[in-house]
């Protein structure tokens, strides 16, 4: 990433982040049926970019031993564990099943 | 202490601006853990795992023969990992600078619209609306929207927010410094950390209605998009089934097992 690189994607990435904070806020969310779509709209983007990162790999599906340690972290989550643990069993797991070669 | 607060939790149910008027502009005192709060284990998991990813996208970026200053400016005026990530997936594939900062910009894209998400969560001044869209990133919006009140989504987002941007500004200056010193991060299970941390922000979404159409539509979309359709822009589709969901009753699974 050259100097000019970084000024683009600087500058364009702010004024992203500025457009949703700063403009679409006020357009689109605010109303009492935007408001809702407000708080919807993060968790599709959230499961989305949790998808793309347990379920594919360069763009293509991936299935991999990180789907079982996202999973087991996915049930202790759902069963009220800190998240330190959620974490420590995401990575464990999957690391222990590489160690043996799935 | 919970009685020093002269203004009480404002619930946003419906829509419309609440006035910042009374709104502290500290954080009354974020480093302590109430109940609802992040407590210190998550934040440490929180700031554990950024600077894991900070490290990994740094030598990545170093590595494609970017300029350390360069990689640490980058890591501060986009705080986008995944960004990064891109930029340095179009260079390695043999593509032009042009395509990779558009890629990178693409996947960035989805931040305005958690930026967008969080704007009427609680009232801001507008320097906390500059710094709260700046480092907004999922696990904290997804806090925050899943937020009880007004005032605890405030707090949950800035104790959410906070260690995974010191964790991220730490990993990135030692990706730099040091280089990949973790190794091979698929090895350690490293791959599994932030898919983690996103499951563990919004895994309540699913026991209601609305909200488990929203999360669940969203991830089939992306996984369906993603093969066919440039890195980045599924993340922004995904909202479609937020916009289905808006139309799904807000009310739990099992409700009639109550009676």
């Amino acid at each position: 990433m050259s100097w000019l690189a970084l000024a683009v994607f600087a500058v364009g990435n702010v004024t992203t982040r500025a457009l949703g904070m700063f403009v679409f806020a006020r357009r689109v969310v605010g109303t009492g049926a935007g408001a809702r779509l407000a708080s919807l709209v993060p968790l599709s983007v959230v499961t989305a970019v949790f998808a793309v990162q347990t379920f594919t790999s360069r763009g293509q599906l991936d299935l991999d031993p990180r789907i079982v340690g996202v999973a087991c972290a996915g049930v202790a989550a759902w069963r009220g564990t800190p998240m330190v643990l959620v974490v420590i069993i995401a990575a464990g797991v999957t690391a222990g099943l590489r160690a043996v070669g799935v | 202490m919970r009685g020093e607060h002269t203004v009480g939790c404002r619930p946003v149910t419906g829509g419309g601006r609440t006035p910042a008027a009374g709104w502290r502009t500290r954080l009354d005192g974020w480093l302590r853990v109430g109940p609802g709060d992040i407590g210190w284990p998550d934040r440490l998991a929180l700031i554990g795992a950024s600077v894991a990813v900070g490290i990994t996208v740094s030598a990545v970026m170093i590595d494609i023969g970017t300029p350390g200053p360069v990689v640490m400016l980058a890591a501060f005026a986009a705080f986008s990992g995944s960004g990064e990530l891109a930029f340095a997936a179009v260079i390695l594939g043999g593509g032009g600078v042009v395509p990779a900062v558009a890629s990178a910009l693409l996947v960035s894209a989805r931040f305005g619209l958690l930026a967008m998400s969080i704007a009427h969560r609680w009232p801001m001044r507008t320097w906390e609306r500059i710094a709260a869209m700046q480092i907004s990133g999922e696990p904290a919006v997804a806090v925050a929207i899943t937020a009880p009140d007004a005032r605890s989504a405030r707090r949950r987002y800035w104790q959410t927010a906070l260690p995974m941007g010191a964790g991220w500004a730490v990993g990135s200056a030692l990706g730099i410094l040091l280089g990949n010193v973790i190794g091979d991060t698929a090895r350690i299970g490293l791959d599994a950390v932030f898919p983690a941390v996103l499951v563990g922000s919004v895994i309540g979404a699913v026991r209601r209605r609305d909200t488990a159409v929203a999360g669940l539509g969203g991830a089939l979309i992306a996984l369906a998009l993603t093969p066919v359709a440039p890195a980045g822009l599924p993340f922004l589709l995904s909202t479609a089934a937020a916009v289905v969901a808006a139309r799904v009753a807000p009310s739990p699974w099992r409700r009639r097992e109550a009676t």
